[in-house]
């Protein structure tokens, strides 16, 4: 019996124009291989992580998160909850310059978030929000960091960096009312920082944005603080600022108003 | 003298071992080095954590083990039932586990002589550190609370030159405002620092003047946040410096237990199933107690990796049940093995 070349051929023929017409994706393949793996190694490398938390220093702790979170690229939860722990440990007890030490792990966390943001799907905005409080919040647990952050606009500014990003990704009433509301503290931030022409107009933005809160009441209160910070700054000194002293919301503003 | 050790089964058992596991062993290394380089990609700015890279280290360790496990079974006629040349090896094999017992030491010789070079060579590469310390849990006293109006907490050192004390209590509800414990150290009566507490599992290294210590005594500062000093919340590291080449060799002996354990078990199997049941059994315990963790082989790759000495890491009391379990394992099919008709 002999064997015909033909279908042989024809094989070979299917198989480079499936290849010309889809070709191979990397990404795909090591999706498939991830699949696999997953269940069989998620449990050890959990247990992995919990055995880190309990008896390893923070830099096995981390290194073991991130092995979790290479099983479960999309967990962006998961990418939050540790960028987060990150950014927010204390300070070793020994450290001289507390306030770069917390600069760097920020800066660390805000770097593995970004990376997260290539799986996070349609999750991508959340993630963009979650970079944006974080700033605001390390400053918070460390007072030193905001001295460090001050030349480039403060933590608002890293957090309206994000915001608008988010902003861009997906355009909600909520994310732009939360750029909105930002303004005073980015205000704050760039006049820290002796940038007053970007102040004007970090100012001048958010009360054209105002016209776009929902609520009108508040949006007008809102619009009318702004300007009176507005006309203060450019050097109306009748204006009356009694309002916004008395408005917490403005209290980042308040050094800047005297 | 030495030609008929070289055709004992023991002999004959480790060399077949050697020969059949020694390219799987360098291949998973490989790959484990590949996958390392692939997937471990560090985050620039994260310290450097070797203690986070045992699954590279595991994955050889687990193949030589197995590898060593499967040909030793496959190699001795009466590991498992039912095997071609049984009969004949049983007549001519004395003891009461007829040979067994000999192949199960050969295998666990080849995996040593497999495992060693990995567990000191390879290790380092991962980034084991040069030089092992002692790390010691303190055992926590019968109170272990420290919060305001409390005792201070004692823990007895029994004269250890100590480098490092390493606090990780747990933390709980505030007893009033918020405000983070102060916890003051002292080594015999002397204060050698402060930590400063506020969350569970918080972890804070306080350096230790390189002299004998009798007592370490934790008290209570300030704060409003309650502490619980509970086992593995206090350990303490000794200034002596170890070999990192005994360390690997503790761990790759550390390292036979799971395979001990699982060969005795595959010849408890074996007295009456057949080589795939009893590979089977073997396969599923060298996992279990290797990569999920129930056994001491983990902690010792884990502690060979942080560069803490496995045997203070893994003592010898932690040995006991499997060597047990193993012995019990062994005793079984060697009274399964006696039974006439065998």
């Amino acid at each position: 019996m002999t064997r015909h070349p033909l279908p042989m051929v024809a094989a070979a023929g299917c198989m480079a124009l499936a290849w010309v017409a889809a070709p191979p994706q990397p990404a795909v393949g090591q999706e498939l291989a991830a699949a696999f793996v997953r269940p069989a190694m998620l449990p050890f490398v959990w247990s992995s992580l919990e055995e880190a938390g309990r008896t390893g220093d923070d830099a096995e702790y981390f290194a073991r998160a991130r092995q979790l979170l290479e099983l479960m690229p999309a967990w962006t939860d998961g990418h939050t909850v540790f960028a987060f722990r990150l950014a927010l440990a204390p300070a070793p007890a020994d450290a001289t310059d507390p306030g770069g030490d917390a600069w760097q792990r920020l800066q660390v966390a805000l770097a593995w978030l970004e990376g997260a943001r290539a799986t996070a799907g349609t999750r991508e905005a959340d993630l963009l929000l979650t970079m944006a409080f974080l700033p605001e919040v390390a400053v918070l647990q460390q007072p030193a960091l905001g001295e460090r952050l001050r030349a480039s606009g403060g933590p608002a500014a890293l957090a309206d960096h994000y915001l608008a990003a988010a902003e861009q990704l997906r355009g909600s009433p909520a994310v732009r009312e939360a750029r909105t509301f930002l303004a005073p503290k980015l205000a704050a931030g760039l006049l820290a920082a002796g940038d007053r022409r970007q102040a004007m107009a970090v100012l001048d933005t958010a009360i054209e944005r105002s016209f776009d809160v929902r609520d009108r009441a508040l949006a007008g209160e809102w619009r009318q603080r702004l300007l009176e910070v507005r006309r203060w700054l450019d050097g109306d000194r009748a204006v009356d600022l009694a309002a916004v002293q008395a408005d917490e919301r403005f209290a980042a503003l308040w050094a800047h108003l005297r | 003298m030495i030609g008929r050790a070289w055709r004992r089964p023991l002999a004959l058992c480790c060399r077949a071992c050697l020969a059949a596991a020694w390219l799987p062993t360098l291949a998973a290394a490989g790959l484990a080095v590949l996958l390392q380089a692939m997937l471990a990609v560090p985050l620039p700015g994260l310290a450097d954590a070797p203690g986070a890279r045992t699954p590279w280290l595991h994955l050889p360790l687990l193949v030589a083990a197995a590898a060593c496990a499967a040909r030793a079974a496959a190699f001795w006629p009466l590991v498992a039932a039912r095997r071609q040349g049984a009969d004949l090896v049983a007549r001519l094999q004395r003891g009461p586990l007829r040979g067994c017992g000999a192949a199960v030491a050969g295998a666990l010789l080849a995996q040593f002589v497999l495992t060693l070079p990995l567990a000191t060579v390879f290790a380092r590469w991962l980034g084991a550190p040069a030089r092992a310390v002692v790390v010691v849990e303190l055992p926590s006293p019968p109170r272990p609370l420290l919060a305001a109006g409390q005792p201070p907490l004692t823990f007895a050192l029994g004269g250890r030159r100590l480098r490092e004390v390493h606090l990780r209590p747990l933390a709980g509800p505030p007893t009033g405002a918020f405000e983070p414990a102060t916890v003051e150290v002292r080594c015999d009566g002397e204060r050698i620092g402060t930590a400063t507490l506020a969350e569970s599992r918080q972890h804070v290294r306080i350096a230790a003047p390189p002299r004998p210590v009798q007592t370490l005594e934790l008290t209570h500062a300030g704060g409003t946040v309650p502490l619980l000093f509970g086992p593995g919340s206090v350990t303490a590291v000794e200034a002596a410096e170890r070999s990192a080449a005994w360390n690997g060799t503790t761990a790759a002996v550390v390292w036979l237990l799971p395979s001990f354990v699982a060969l005795a078990v595959a010849l408890l199997c074996g007295a009456h199933a057949a080589l795939p049941t009893a590979l089977t059994a073997a396969f599923g315990l060298l996992f279990v107690q290797t990569v999920g963790g129930a056994g001491p082989a983990d902690a010792a790759v884990r502690a060979l990796l942080r560069g803490h000495w496995v045997g203070a890491t893994v003592p010898f009391s932690a040995w006991l049940p499997s060597l047990a379990a193993g012995s019990l394992a062994m005793i079984v099919a060697m009274l399964l093995r006696r039974r006439p008709g065998r």
